[in-house]
Formats: structure tokens, C-alpha cells, sequence
């Protein structure tokens, strides 16, 4: 048993490096500011005509400076620099009017009386919005479409609605019926990322996150869908480095068959999202489970797609899933590193764990300690005490990830390592302690998206149609 | 690998490691020899078959030796500097801290290189026959370490030891000690510790074919509350043949493959289970044997020790859970708070259910029980016990409050990450310790107490 420290993983901007992603842009800039960039973000607007005007006054609000939550830790609440053409991300939002299509009251009513239940109301707002995305794809062309969203049609379609099913009455299967995802999904075939954002963030209450930091995450997401990159991981080798990662997702009527994806990572971000085909639980650990060939398919196929966007061959491969590998997967993502002349192949498991770390005194164990029960298990806390923000910005105690190595050729060090620089690669928070690393986080949120597309719709291959 | 390479590679290893010391020294960086203690403990331990700890993380101040090993009463000093007047001064502290009485050698580890010889007679005066130690024996160096090696006939044993050393010198490990040597002064120790015990079980498995007649006790079942269907488990039927048979009941038992595999002795007739199973189908396996089978054997015994602590708690008024899968303090039968005196550094004691009235005091709405989760695992050959504490809200002790799992985070939120930890260590006392003076005694499982794990780091930001 052997206990250490990891150091808080460095990023990288144009001309510095930092840990912490918005003290990184407002010193040292975006990262990607020498290559071609989104310096001017084109912005279309659907939503209703008060929240649109509340949203655009607040935007314009943003060029300028904002002051940071008072606090006794410094480092966790930063000013907003503002974003403008001078400093920061050094980028400009733009639109005329004709880049703003409003969704009348009227409208909206009429929908809301027509509706036999929530879920229905839900299917035909998403269609109002779809109307206006469609219009704007065609005829308008942003970089990113904005969902305004007001508070009252927020608190009535807003959440999941998710009965409990009773798994031997078939007949009563319940859909589970949730706004943003089916946006999200229907929305992806007029290739335009979009931004759901609700009207209160404007006047932000108590329980939310403060001005500064709801500017910060906005900005930061907005910069990454206009297909910018806002930090990069340091790169630490001259190996060209992937990372991919394997998820399975329920279908809406919760059958026991999965449908595999995976996500694929650059130091940069950058990369793509393939879904593969259904498999079937196995029963002997209640996992899914691909076969040999559906593995081979599914990661010959994602590093395809991945050359074609980046034109790059990875020479080192780690695959981050979210449950143990079975012989004939490693079998079959063993075949496709030796037929793609990748020289390097990590097979890590990361998952949930009961095990925990106590410290002396109210403080949790600090971000980045890791604990090496033997070669093959590790358990990492990738939440914790960040001495950079000088507290815990939790509750309750924080239980670590557990890291299972089922085959590598790196050092477990360097593994957990870039697992930690990972959780900092969420473009959605600007808070560096994110829980899993963005290959897990990420397969969350597309399975809970792509099971809204149907099978012959053709998925988008970029990460920002599902954040 | 062959033996003699291995044993030149250990003996490589250990060169480039006196080199790094004797290169710290000549910088003055002596706390290399901290880091000697920490790598040394796996390998003497295993080489020598000792249970060494770091003396500096127990709560009593030794002095004069580095190393203890409270089981085998082993005491181990070690030191770069091997000359005579550094083995006259531990000698002298050993003796003066009363350190003798508690362990029965000393040994000193020179992590450089010793003398050829020692003059015994200077020590002789200091140990006036108080305690044994002669050079020739009690000082050690990596010599000692290669010549017990080479008397060693198993060929993966060396080769543990082996792995042993090449662990400890990576690049990054070496990398490591330097920086950390070289910024001391900023550095901060803290110790952690896991909620894990490590398992101490019987050498001992055993399996027998299971020899109950199925159909008469489902059929038997029919005439009681509780019916059986004639598709039961076979642990539904075995928990209703205690009954059938007249025998006590217990948990410690499994199912595996259509057998009962336990750590008691199934083929004595002296104990129950054994009306359990056929009569000379028993077979012993030792733990090791049975673990490493395959992965199923593995999750059976994981299996079995989560029903053998189930058979444990229960002498401690301790109710395992099933649906929920966790453990919770039972109250007493007069329905009300429950304390237990326990000791950590201090005695105290720990409500472990809690009466909770409303606010005007005239009746008692619901109770807070103290509960945990456990999962066993193996890892080396060694088996561990994580221990998750959490809470439970109930009308009565038993039926769960209707709004229990909003109160469980209510309560969460104010624990801080001390106050976990003492929930912890106080599970972990009861279950190594009798909690009321008419527990009834139960052996078959044990836990070594909780790690202590050193963590040096240096505070970028201060904090």
C-alpha cells in the first residue's frame, strides 16, 4: 500500500502556462490564438422576446469587467475580464437582428392548453425551438444558436420525468422525456452546436453561482461550440497521445440492451464521438460487454473518423471505460493497436469505490493524493482539498475514483496523472476539480443524448453537440 | 530469470542505492535515511517473515530504534554511519528508554557498508548483560540481505524480493527522494488513513456436497408462515433446514457450485453445519489454493467473509440489512438511545442509536442509527475490509422513516471529514473488540488494526 501525491496538472495558453483555467486565459490568453480561432462569434438567438432582450443586455454586460465574490479565498471566485476583442479570449460576440427569432407567448399558450400532459408539452416545445433552429441553420448559419429559456417554462419542463418501471408489465413502460436532451438531439441535424441557457442568469440568486463565475463557464462553453480551444493539457512527451473513451447507454425503455459509443481526446481536446452497436448485458457480472469484433469495429472505426479530423495517427492509445474489460475486448482493442502501429496501449477501468481516505481535521484528503493498493488498483481523489483555492469547494467528505489497470505500458504514475489533467478538460466549468476525467464525464452526457437520435439519424462526431 | 542473475540484480539495486545515500550524505542530506526506513520495512519483512512498522508513526515515542515489529519483538535501528561509537550510542539509548523490555533483539541495519569487525567487549560494557547483542549477529548490512538470498531454494520467492527492489528504484522513485530532500524545509508531512482493516481468517477452507433433503423441507415450509417455492435458493432452503433439523442457526456458510464452503469444519460432527452437508464428501483447501482458482472462486470467499462478519455482528447486537445491504446498530429491546464506551487515543463513548423527540419534547418522533457498509477484497494474496459509515432513520429501530434518505443528507452535510473518521475507527473497535460484557465469544475472524499512512508534500499556495 503506498500512498503519494500528484501534482495539480499544468495547462496550457498561448503564451504560459497555469494551473487554473481562467487565471491561464486572462494571463497568458486562449490556447489557440496563433491558429485559426473564433475572434468573432456569431450568435443566433430562439426563446421568447423578454428573455432574448434580458439575455443580450446581459451579454453586452459582459465586455466589461466583473467584480469576483467576495470571499476568503481568493483564488476560488476570479474576476471576469470581460470578453472583448482586448483582453482574455480576445473575441467578440455579433449578431443583427435578424439573427434573433422569437417564440410569441401567444404561441407557447396555445401549445401549453393543447397538451395532454407534460411530456407532451415538452415534444412540442422542443418543436417550436426547432422551427426557429432549422430557420436560422438554413438561413443564417451562427457559429452557435443560443435556447433562451424563461423561468416559468423552465420550472414547468425542466427535469426528468422518470417512473419507476415495473419490470414484469412490459405493456407499461415509461419513456422518460427530458427537454434539454431531446433538444439537444433533435437539433444536431442542422449541424449548429446550440446553448440552452435559462433568463435568470441575469439577476443570479443566492443558491446560484455567483456573477462572475456564471460569466466565466458561459463564455468558456460558448468559445469551445464556436470550435475554439480554450486550454490545452501540457503536452508531456513528444508521443502523440489519445484518449478514448467506452460507454454504454440504456435505451429509453430501459431494456437490458446497450449501445456502445466511444469519445475520443487529443492533448488539445479535439476529437470525436462514434456510436457502435447494441450489446447485450452479460450474466455473469451484470456489465455490458462487446465482443471481440464489435471491439475491434468500434475503435477501428473511432480512430478512423479521428484521422480524418485531425490526420493524425495516435502513437500511444490509453481507453478509459467505465466497467472491467472482458478477454475478448482487449482482444479485439489489442487488434486494432497492432493494425493501427500504435505502440503503446493502456486499458484502464475507472469507476465509483467505497474506499476512502481520512485525514486529521475537518479538511478531506487534498486533490491529487493517490493511494496504490497493489500494481493493479489505485484509487485517486480527484476532488478534494485544492491547495490552490485553499478549502474544499464540497460537501460532505469526497470519495476518490477507483483506477484499475487491466494491461499498460506506462507507469500507473502517469496514467492516474493524466487521468487527474483530464478532469480539468470539462469546456462546461471553469472550476478545475471535476470529479472523472472528461473521456467519463463526457460518455455521460452523449449517451444520455444519443438515446434520443434515432438509429438512422447519424450522430454528430463533435463533443460540443452534447454539452 | 535465473536465480543468480536475479540475486546480481538485487545486489545491483542495492548498490545504487548506497550510492544514492552516500551521495545525499556527502551533500548533507541526511534525512536519506528516512527514506531508508520506509524501503527497507517491505523487504525485510518479507525476506526475515517480520511485520515491521516505521516506530515513528506509533503514538509512543521510541528513541532509539527506527523499525518495530510488537509481534516477534523485533527492534531495528538504521543507519548510514556504521563506525563503533554509532553503534555505542543506540546500544546506550536503547538501554536507557527501557526500550529492552519490550523487544527481545535489536538489530542495526547499515544501509552503507558495516566494518569487517566490531570490538564486542566495548558493547559488553554498555549492555551489562541486560540484553543480548553481538555484532557478528545483530548488525546487518546488504551483505546479510544477498547471503539469506542465496540460501533460498524457491526461485519466485527471490523474485518477489526482487520486484521488491525494483519498485523502490524507478527513476521517479530516486527522482522523488531527491526532491523531496531538497525541499525539506517547505515540505508538510500528514498522516492518512484509510478506512480499510486488513482480514485475518482462518488457513483453512472447507467444501462439502449439500446433503439436505430439498423437497421435505420446502414442502415442511408449507405448513409454517414463510412458504418456499419449490424454485428456492439453495441458501433459502439451507437458512430453513436449521429449523427442519432442529440445529442452531448461523451465517457463516456460503453456497458455491451447489456446495457449502466455510471456514468451520464442516466434517466434525460437533459442529452443526456439518448436518449440512453429505457425510464424506468434506474437502479442506487452504485459502490461498481456493482464491487463486479463478476469479469465481475469489468472489465466493469474498462472499463467504461478508457472511462470516454477518455471523460476528450478530453477537453484537449489530442487524445486517439484506435489501439495503449494510449494517446498522440494533437498539435495545426497551425501544430507546443506545451507548457504547470504546477506546482510540482516549476512552469515550458513542451513541449508536438516538432517540430524536419533536420540538416540544413530549415524544419521540423517529431514531438515528448508526450503520455501515463493508466491502471485502483481495489484493496480494491479502484480504481487505473497506468500511463506509453512514446513518439510518427509523420509527422503531427497524422500519425505515418515510423521509429517511432526505435526514441521511441533512446529517452528511454537517459531518465533517474528522467526524467520519472517528465513526470509522469506532466500527472498526467493535468489531475487533467485545462490545458489551456478555458478547458471546467468536473467533473465526479478526482484523489487524487501522493503517497509518505518512504523506509528504510541498504547499505550493501555503495553504
Amino acid at each position: 500500500m503506498e500512498i503519494s501525491l500528484l501534482k495539480e496538472p499544468i495547462l496550457q495558453f498561448q503564451n504560459g502556462e497555469h494551473i487554473c483555467p481562467r487565471t491561464g486565459i486572462y494571463k497568458f490568453g486562449v490556447a489557440d490564438f496563433e491558429n485559426v480561432r473564433p475572434d468573432k462569434i456569431v450568435l443566433g438567438f430562439v426563446g421568447n422576446s423578454d428573455s432574448i432582450g434580458s439575455i443580450i443586455s446581459w451579454i453586452k454586460s459582459c465586455k466589461n469587467h466583473i467584480e469576483p465574490k467576495k470571499s476568503n479565498q481568493p483564488n476560488l471566485f476570479m474576476n471576469f475580464p470581460g470578453f472583448n476583442d482586448k483582453v482574455a479570449f480576445k473575441s467578440e460576440i455579433t449578431y443583427d437582428e435578424s439573427y434573433i427569432r422569437k417564440i410569441n407567448n401567444s404561441i407557447f399558450e396555445k401549445a401549453k392548453k393543447s397538451s395532454e400532459d407534460i411530456d407532451d408539452l415538452i415534444i412540442k416545445a422542443v418543436d417550436l425551438f426547432l422551427t426557429e433552429i432549422k430557420f436560422l441553420a438554413k438561413n443564417k448559419n451562427p457559429d452557435v444558436i443560443l435556447c433562451v429559456l424563461d423561468e416559468k417554462f423552465t420550472n414547468m419542463i425542466y427535469g426528468t420525468k422518470n417512473t419507476k418501471v415495473d419490470e414484469d408489465d412490459e405493456d407499461n413502460l415509461s419513456m422518460e422525456i427530458n427537454f434539454r436532451r431531446l433538444l439537444k438531439a433533435k437539433a444536431m441535424e442542422y449541424n449548429i452546436p446550440i446553448q440552452i441557457v435559462r433568463d435568470r442568469i441575469v439577476k443570479p440568486a443566492k443558491e446560484m453561482q455567483d456573477e462572475a463565475t456564471i460569466a466565466w463557464n458561459f463564455f468558456t462553453a460558448l468559445y469551445y461550440k464556436a470550435s475554439g480551444t480554450p486550454w490545452a493539457l501540457k503536452k508531456n512527451a513528444n508521443s502523440n497521445t489519445c484518449f478514448a473513451g467506452i460507454s454504454f447507454y440504456k435505451s429509453r425503455d430501459k431494456s437490458t440492451t446497450q449501445t456502445s459509443v466511444t469519445q475520443i481526446f487529443n492533448e488539445q481536446g479535439n476529437g470525436v464521438i462514434l456510436r457502435g452497436t447494441p450489446v447485450k448485458e452479460s450474466k455473469k457480472d451484470k456489465q455490458p460487454h462487446l465482443s471481440e469484433q464489435q471491439a475491434f469495429d468500434l475503435l477501428y472505426n473511432s480512430l478512423k473518423e479521428y484521422y480524418e479530423a485531425v490526420k493524425i495517427y495516435p502513437q500511444r492509445l490509453v481507453i478509459h471505460k467505465s466497467s472491467n474489460y472482458s478477454e475478448e475486448e482487449i482482444e479485439g482493442f489489442e487488434k486494432v493497436a497492432e493494425k493501427m502501429n500504435i505502440n503503446s496501449l493502456d486499458l484502464v477501468t475507472i469507476m465509483p469505490t467505497n474506499f476512502r481516505l481520512y485525514r486529521e481535521g475537518n479538511y478531506p484528503p487534498l486533490r491529487g493524493t493517490m493511494l496504490s493498493l497493489d500494481k493493479q488498483r489505485h484509487f485517486l481523489y480527484t476532488r478534494g482539498f485544492v491547495d490552490y483555492y485553499g478549502t474544499y469547494p464540497g460537501s460532505y467528505i469526497p470519495s476518490p475514483i477507483e483506477i484499475r489497470l487491466f494491461s499498460y505500458d506506462e507507469s500507473p504514475e502517469r496514467i492516474c496523472n493524466e487521468i487527474l489533467a483530464l478532469t480539468k478538460m470539462n469546456w462546461n466549468n471553469t472550476q478545475f476539480d471535476r470529479k472523472f476525467p472528461i473521456t467519463i464525464d463526457c460518455s455521460r452526457n452523449v449517451g444520455e443524448i444519443l438515446k434520443y437520435l434515432g438509429e438512422d439519424q447519424k450522430p454528430q462526431i463533435k463533443y460540443s453537440f452534447y454539452m | 530469470m535465473n536465480k543468480k542473475k536475479t540475486i546480481d540484480r538485487i545486489a545491483e539495486l542495492i548498490a545504487r542505492f548506497r550510492a544514492e545515500v552516500e551521495t545525499l550524505n556527502s551533500v548533507n542530506l541526511y534525512d536519506i535515511n528516512i527514506h531508508a526506513e520506509n524501503i527497507l520495512i517491505p523487504i525485510l519483512n518479507y525476506i526475515y517473515g517480520l511485520n515491521l512498522k516505521n516506530a515513528n508513526l506509533e503514538e509512543k515515542n521510541y528513541s532509539a530504534i527506527d523499525l518495530i515489529d510488537i509481534e516477534n519483538r523485533v527492534a531495528i535501528q538504521v543507519t548510514s554511519t556504521a563506525d563503533t561509537e554509532k553503534i555505542k550510542h543506540t546500544l546506550e539509548q536503547y538501554k536507557k528508554h527501557k526500550e529492552r523490555d519490550e523487544f527481545d533483539s535489536l538489530l542495526i541495519y547499515i544501509i552503507t557498508k558495516k566494518q569487517k569487525t566490531y570490538r564486542d567487549k566495548k558493547f559488553d560494557e554498555i549492555i551489562n548483560d541486560e540484553f543480548e547483542f553481538e555484532s557478528s549477529k545483530n548488525i546487518l548490512d546488504f551483505e546479510n540481505l544477498i547471503i539469506e538470498l542465496n540460501s533460498w531454494i524457491s526461485i519466485p520467492k527471490i523474485q518477489e524480493v526482487l520486484d521488491l527492489f525494483e519498485q523502490e528504484f524507478t527513476e521517479q522513485k530516486i527522482d522523488y527522494r531527491k526532491y523531496i530532500l531538497e525541499n525539506k524545509d517547505k515540505l508538510v508531512t500528514e498522516t492518512l488513513y484509510p478506512n480499510l482493516l486488513e482480514i485475518e481468517l482462518p488457513k483453512t477452507i472447507y467444501i462439502g456436497t449439500i446433503g439436505v433433503n430439498r423437497d421435505e423441507i420446502i414442502t415442511k415450509s408449507w405448513e409454517t408462515k414463510y412458504k418456499l417455492r419449490k424454485s428456492a435458493s439453495d441458501r433459502s432452503v439451507l437458512n430453513r433446514a436449521f429449523e427442519y433439523y432442529g440445529i442452531s442457526y448461523s451465517r457463516d456458510w456460503h453456497v458455491f457450485e451447489k456446495k457449502i464452503i466455510s471456514f468451520k469444519p464442516l466434517d466434525k460432527n460437533s459442529e452443526p453445519l456439518s448436518n449440512l452437508v453429505e457425510t464424506g464428501t468434506v474437502e479442506e483447501f487452504t485459502l490461498d489454493e481456493f482464491a487463486t482458482s479463478g476469479y469465481k472462486y475469489e468472489l465466493a470467499l469474498s462472499s463467504l467473509i461478508d457472511n462470516t462478519i454477518q455471523e460476528l455482528t450478530s453477537k453484537k447486537e449489530i442487524q445486517w440489512l439484506r435489501k439495503e445491504r449494510m449494517f446498522r446498530f440494533r437498539p435495545p429491546k426497551f425501544l430507546k438511545s443506545k451507548k457504547i464506551t470504546w477506546k482510540n487515543k482516549k476512552t469515550a463513548t458513542r451513541t449508536v442509536v438516538k432517540e430524536v423527540w419533536n420540538k416540544e419534547k413530549t415524544q419521540i418522533t423517529h431514531f438515528q442509527q448508526l450503520s455501515f457498509k463493508i466491502q471485502s477484497f483481495l489484493s496480494e494474496s491479502k484480504w481487505f475490509l473497506a468500511i463506509t459509515p453512514t446513518w439510518s432513520y427509523t420509527y422503531d429501530g427497524y422500519q425505515a422513516h418515510k423521509f429517511e434518505s432526505d435526514l441521511i443528507t441533512q446529517k452528511k452535510k454537517l459531518e465533517s471529514n474528522n467526524s467520519v473518521y472517528q465513526h470509522f475507527m469506532f466500527i472498526s473497535y467493535c468489531l475487533s473488540n467485545k462490545v458489551s460484557e456478555n458478547e458471546e465469544d467468536y473467533n473465526i475472524i479478526n482484523f489487524k488494526e487501522a493503517f497509518k499512512l505518512p504523506l509528504t508534500y510541498k504547499s505550493d499556495y501555503g495553504n
